[in-house]
């Protein structure tokens, strides 16, 4: 993963921690770059925001805007709330998965994650097993937005790629670069 | 200055309306401490991000309140009280000092003289508490003009033919429309309405010694830079502390009003920074914290004479709250329609504010102020990707190649909507918290569908080559524009104060917000809380001269 390097970690761990709002109980994550995600779910999730918002031939998509990093601080403050859902719903597109194609959702070539995606979208994924997958999956899109469109100071849009796309400059730009926290 | 024992005054709230009374008093010599729950939050505090702006609130709200400390609970459609774990139950609502007049958008409208008797004009609307002011267009005329003149407003409501007589013109020319706005004018006018700029609490010019605006396209939901954008929080409150009568007590939460066995107010408890409680003694309360916390703080203040919470008697304290659905189009155009010349808004259409067949009252319609990347991806035509390679791809397409007509539609008040105070949750300081219940009329929506169809219209007309509605109107009113509560009336058994916002039976208890407000009008309200602030503030200014006596 090109996600990870010394950079970064230093760079997550100093404002994560910075933006603790809610003390205590937290399941922290057993990798030390994120503070909620653990191995497993950092792959799925970047899996699924790169869906959300692909690289296309001009321009990358959620990975190299460091998206995940976005939403991994969130659920350790101000969206703790939605922590559970994301850890539980993880799981269960995990058993899906591997229950009908025999391989995580990371490994599914991309036509096949772009399916699963749309029947999450729907709510058809597994009515059984998985009631409300959409819920799940339209929290985990408005996310990705942020964190791609929104600003740097919360983790994504990894040196303004977004603007970038969106051909924002004059005084726009110099407004939108110039957050204060 | 500090008044540690009695003062005149105590105002609550820092907003639109307190900010005015702090200063209309204090200047005639009153003794006043104006309490304000949140800081003084500028520029430099917090700034251009998006995702805590005051208009978007994913990240909390760069202006307050604090959701943790802050609750606010919902009856939902099964009975059950739910807190909500977001903002949701603020809607872009402020806490600081000048409260939403930092962050807001600062159109500065005067409604209507069909708004104030909107009763004897369009009759009973049946579900609807709908009701004429028990004052004019007239009556308001004066205070609208002073509060245009002292805040500051950029207008000219020449080429509006609709607008209310007014003595004095704006005190600053209008804004230079952008290019988004003369396209939308010269459509407008091909459909033979009567297009004019949006009044704005903006310096088009240097004023008052402050600077004109530097166009900066991101001021909605953010406070300006360069102090061009007017509030309350850079204009009467400076003036106000300045006086040397006024002491403002920031972070300071009155949790009660204090009355005495008969219907008299003593004074007022509140919380400072560290949660420790104290009594304010004063002459006169006047409340100003917003038509939701001034019910909340009216409810949760219960004596021997208003066993109901004060004004409380009839039952009316609470009821009518209206906001304003927002409703319009979109149109997608085949090139770049927007420059980003701030602050967005700037063209308006006030043809269906009024006098429209089958609806009662109707709203204004302009062009929307600029939206941000975050934003603008939730922004798309009925049916179209919402991720994947298409969205991103019209995200990179069309971000400079939408307009969005909208406006805010008056609201049918009714009884149902309402807010009362939980019996079962409370806030940080231990005060019972505001619990939302009922919804918005339903002719609210069917309103809202008529003047979609205009903004629509609008847009098709300017040559957009897809087009489509995002209609409002249903829910709760519950959000920013927040209105009605403590309606003002001649009648005591149908409204809470008399037409000076003086509380039926107390004497010396006023209200000076958007509370007093019996029906919303069709427009954005700030400038009408400011005038009542006006208002109020002269009838007590007036009318309690002996305490200035006692003093000297």
């Amino acid at each position: 993963m090109t996600l990870i390097n010394r950079r970064n970690f230093t760079k997550t761990t100093l404002l994560g921690g910075g933006i603790f709002l809610f003390p205590g109980c937290a399941i922290k994550s057993d990798n030390p770059l994120f503070l909620f995600f653990n191995d497993k779910e950092v792959k799925t999730i970047v899996a699924l925001c790169n869906q959300i918002i692909p690289a296309d031939d001009d321009f990358g998509g959620a990975t190299d805007a460091e998206v995940v990093y976005y939403i991994d601080r969130q659920l350790n403050s101000f969206f703790k709330y939605d922590s559970s859902l994301y850890r539980q719903s993880v799981l269960k597109l995990q058993s899906f998965c591997l229950e009908k194609f025999n391989k995580t959702f990371s490994d599914l070539d991309s036509d096949k994650q772009i399916s699963v995606m749309r029947m999450m979208e729907k709510n058809k994924l597994d009515k059984v097993k998985w009631k409300n997958s959409s819920l799940f999956f339209n929290k985990i899109r408005l996310h990705t937005m942020q964190g791609f469109y929104g600003s740097p100071i919360h983790g994504g849009n990894k040196n303004f790629l977004s603007f970038d796309i969106l051909n924002i400059n004059g005084l726009l730009r110099q407004r939108l670069e110039s957050p204060k926290k | 200055m500090s008044f540690k024992n009695h003062v005149n005054v105590v105002v609550v709230g820092s907003g639109a309306g307190g900010g005015v009374v702090a200063k209309e008093l204090s200047i005639l010599g009153y003794s006043v401490v104006l309490f304000e729950k949140g800081k003084w939050i500028g520029y430099n505090n917090k700034s251009n991000d998006e995702l805590s702006d005051q208009r978007n609130q994913v990240l909390g709200a760069n202006f307050g309140p604090n959701i943790n400390k802050n609750p606010r609970s919902v009856i939902d459609e099964h009975g059950n009280e739910t807190i909500f774990n977001s903002l949701q139950g603020y809607g872009n609502i402020a806490e600081c000092v000048g409260s939403g007049t930092v962050s807001y958008g600062a159109m500065a409208w005067r409604f209507m003289e069909e708004d104030f008797k909107m009763k004897s004009k369009y009759g009973h609307v049946e579900g609807s508490t709908l009701e004429d002011w028990p004052i004019s267009y007239h009556d308001l005329e004066p205070f609208y003009e002073k509060a245009e003149w002292e805040i500051g407003v950029s207008g000219d409501d020449s080429k509006n033919p609709f607008a209310s007589d007014r003595k004095k013109p704006y005190p600053m020319p209008a804004f230079e429309i952008n290019k988004e706005g003369k396209i939308l004018e010269k459509a407008a006018k091909r459909l033979g309405w009567n297009p004019f700029p949006v009044p704005m609490f903006r310096n088009s010019i240097p004023y008052k010694e402050r600077t004109p605006c530097m166009r900066n396209s991101i001021c909605v939901g953010n406070a300006c830079p360069v102090g061009a954008k007017n509030g309350t929080q850079n204009t009467v409150i400076p003036q106000a502390i300045d006086t040397g009568n006024c002491e403002l007590r920031t972070e300071c939460i009155v949790s009660e009003i204090v009355l005495d066995d008969k219907s008299k107010v003593k004074g007022v408890k509140y919380f400072d920074s560290s949660k420790r409680q104290f009594f304010q003694s004063s002459d006169i309360v006047v409340l100003s914290a917003s038509a939701n916390e001034t019910a909340r703080l009216l409810l949760n203040s219960k004596s021997k004479f208003f066993p109901n919470g004060v004004g409380n008697n009839n039952d009316w304290v609470g009821r009518n709250l209206q906001s304003h659905a927002y409703t319009g189009a979109v149109g997608l155009f085949d090139y770049e329609i927007l420059d980003f010349d701030g602050p967005g808004a700037n063209i308006a259409i006030s043809n269906f504010s009024h006098n429209n067949n089958n609806v009662v009252g109707g709203g204004i319609l302009h062009n929307e102020f600029n939206r941000l990347p975050y934003q603008f991806s939730q922004i798309r035509p009925p049916g179209a990707d919402m991720w994947g390679a298409k969205h991103k791809d019209f995200q990179k397409k069309n971000f400079k190649r939408l307009s969005r007509v909208n406006g805010p539609i008056q609201e049918m008040p009714n009884y149902h909507s309402r807010l009362k105070v939980s019996e079962k949750y409370k806030d940080f300081w231990g005060i019972p918290i505001i619990q939302f219940s009922g919804k918005r009329h339903f002719l609210d929506h069917e309103h809202c569908k008529f003047l979609s169809i205009k903004a629509e219209l609008l847009l098709k007309e300017a040559g957009a080559i897809q087009t489509w509605q995002k209609i409002g109107g249903k829910g709760q009113g519950r959000g920013q524009h927040q209105a009605g509560t403590a309606r003002m009336g001649n009648d005591k058994k149908t409204s809470v104060t008399n037409k000076y916002g003086q509380i039926h039976d107390v004497d010396n208890l006023f209200i000076a917000d958007g509370s007093l407000i019996p029906n919303n009008a069709g427009f954005n309200p700030s400038l009408t809380i400011m005038a009542l602030g006006f208002w109020v503030g002269n009838y007590i200014g007036s009318n309690f001269k002996h305490l200035l006596k006692h003093q000297a």
